[in-house]
């Protein structure tokens, strides 16, 4: 018997699972939901932008456009001074966090032994203890062994809780590696660091350009660790806003709000430019 | 190089970076709450007053009860709000736009958690967006101060805080679903609301435990936002403020110390609810 399709009448028109349905018009109650939600989140600090070029010390009614409140901020040497040690601090953690986060996340990945699960639960602590009890205890430690609190007090603080979350982030994207590729760069010939650098890292850069900006972000933005580590010795951004905020809120606070803004909005596209190349 | 000395020298860096500077810490703070505070300093007497004087006090009990209250509903909040989005980003639209919408989401977080607080207050005052606004429709004849310095505030500051660390890993685990699954369910005639309820949220769970576990520990520990837009409502991070200003470190390391108890039964509630594997194996 010959079974040619063709012997069969009409086929039901069975939708292809490759093919995407068609774009459909209307907009759905998910699309309602997640603009409000970016509604809910951005509404605020737009309307923070805006009231940074706002002709009147108050928040709350506009008055007219002004550039004062820029020209006060870079007349402003604390704010400065601020960012300037917000910065290093973010860079600093970050890096280092990124390196020992990475191989730890791969030694992990790679080998089994004793006490492994112990030493997963300790290396996950950082993510799950309060940021208030890391930065008392870090700040009574620091005391204690009388480590001057300033810059170097906070990077330490940072980074121990960097790790954690650089770990989390690259070990999910070596999960989902292909060990194979791995293992044909070894059948070739190549030894494990030389695999490391040429296979598993370039394959791992998403993740840890991911793992960066969540470093970066989390320190840039840190406020209660730095805020009982820092000391006298160095003061960072949101420490520094958090003193000018208690005397009421100045629209100078809303301009270097607006700035950093804007410098990270153009530092994550760059980035995106980066990881497409 | 043997593979237990490699295995070591990876590890170092991370064990000495966690041991000295997270584990020995909170040896030192755990110590002190049982020491006994004194005007500017402490004697190294051992006390329970400080951790009774939490339980054997009816307002800070009330106050630690508040807490974890806050720091539920703001997690379950945060879910409801979190998910929709997250399925939306990962599953609705093409991968590189979601990305990118996702990028968009984490950039309100490169302003300083202070900012974000502060932003609120033009909406939600006396003279604010929402009281000028209910008044336009009709529904209030005066301005009510509800909005701003109460509970409802606090709730509505925290969920902005913190939703994008619920959508993350939400995103991430309705991202990772194999395409086949969907398809394979489809040709075995499943609609739409069985393939979510059998196969997209039992595989994004996980997802939504990790985000609660970061969203309920971050909402335990914050200080800043019932200290701007709280009022007089009072958190166990307000407190352990205000005890360390007056320098009464063990009074404030006996309740650090019961935030931490507070935590880990939260996240070993969370973790027990999944299969922990899928989330950090």
């Amino acid at each position: 018997m010959k079974n040619t399709p063709s012997q069969y009448p009409s086929l039901p028109a069975f939708p292809h699972p490759c093919v995407p349905p068609s774009p459909r018009p209307h907009i759905s109650w998910l699309d309602w939901i997640t603009g409000l939600g970016y509604l809910f989140l951005y509404a605020p600090i737009l309307i923070l932008i805006v009231f940074s070029f706002n002709n009147s010390r108050f928040n709350v009614v506009w008055k007219g456009f002004t550039l004062d409140w820029y020209i006060k901020l870079f007349e402003d040497t604390k704010i400065l001074e601020a960012l300037k040690v917000s910065l290093i601090v973010a860079l600093a953690s970050t890096a280092i966090s990124l390196v020992i986060g990475t191989l730890t996340a791969w030694a992990m990945y790679r080998y089994s032994f004793k006490g492994k699960r112990i030493l997963e639960g300790v290396l996950y602590l950082p993510i799950i203890i309060p940021d208030i009890v890391m930065g008392i205890s870090l700040t009574l430690f620091f005391v204690l062994i009388k480590f001057q609190l300033g810059m170097a007090s906070i990077i330490i603080a940072h980074v121990a809780f960097n790790i954690s979350f650089v770990m989390v982030v690259v070990r999910a994207r070596l999960q989902g590696l292909d060990r194979t590729l791995e293992e044909a760069a070894m059948d070739l010939g190549a030894d494990e660091v030389t695999t490391f650098f040429k296979v598993t890292l370039p394959l791992l850069s998403p993740g840890l350009i991911a793992a960066a900006l969540l470093a970066f972000t989390l320190s840039f933005d840190d406020f209660v660790i730095s805020f009982f580590t820092a000391g006298v010795g160095a003061t960072p951004l949101p420490v520094q806003i958090y003193s000018m905020v208690k005397l009421g809120v100045s629209p100078v606070v809303n301009a270097i709000s607006t700035l950093v803004l804007i410098i990270s909005f153009i530092l994550v596209i760059l980035t995106e430019k980066l990881q497409r190349k | 190089m043997k593979p237990t000395l490699k295995r070591i020298g990876l590890l170092t860096p991370a064990i000495i970076g966690i041991g000295i500077f997270l584990l020995i810490p909170l040896g030192f703070l755990l110590i002190y709450s049982f020491y006994t505070p004194r005007p500017l300093g402490v004697e190294k007497s051992f006390t329970l007053q400080n951790y009774l004087g939490i339980f054997g006090n009816p307002i800070t009990l009330d106050t630690v009860l508040r807490t974890i209250r806050i720091a539920t509903t703001t997690t379950l909040l945060c879910g409801l709000v979190a998910y929709p989005a997250a399925y939306f980003l990962a599953r609705k639209i093409p991968q590189k736009k979601g990305l990118m919408l996702m990028v968009l989401l984490v950039i309100p977080f490169w302003t300083s958690s202070l900012i974000r607080t502060i932003s609120w207050l033009p909406l939600l005052g006396r003279n604010g967006a929402i009281n000028l606004a209910l008044m336009k429709v009709g529904l209030l004849d005066h301005p009510l101060d509800i909005f701003l310095f109460s509970e409802f505030a606090l709730q509505i500051v925290l969920i902005q805080y913190y939703v994008v660390f619920m959508i993350g890993p939400i995103y991430i685990f309705l991202s990772q679903i194999p395409e086949n699954l969907i398809n394979a369910a489809k040709t075995l005639g499943a609609n739409n609301w069985k393939i979510f309820v059998h196969i997209i949220f039992p595989l994004s769970f996980p997802g939504i435990i990790m985000g609660s576990i970061f969203v309920f520990v971050l909402c335990l520990g914050n200080f800043e936002v019932p200290k701007f837009v709280g009022g007089i409502v009072q958190t166990i991070g307000l407190v352990i403020l205000n005890t360390i200003t007056i320098l009464n470190w063990p009074k404030a390391a006996a309740f650090s110390a019961l935030l931490i108890v507070i935590t880990l039964m939260g996240v070993i509630l969370l973790l027990r609810m999944t299969n922990v594997k899928k989330i950090f194996l």
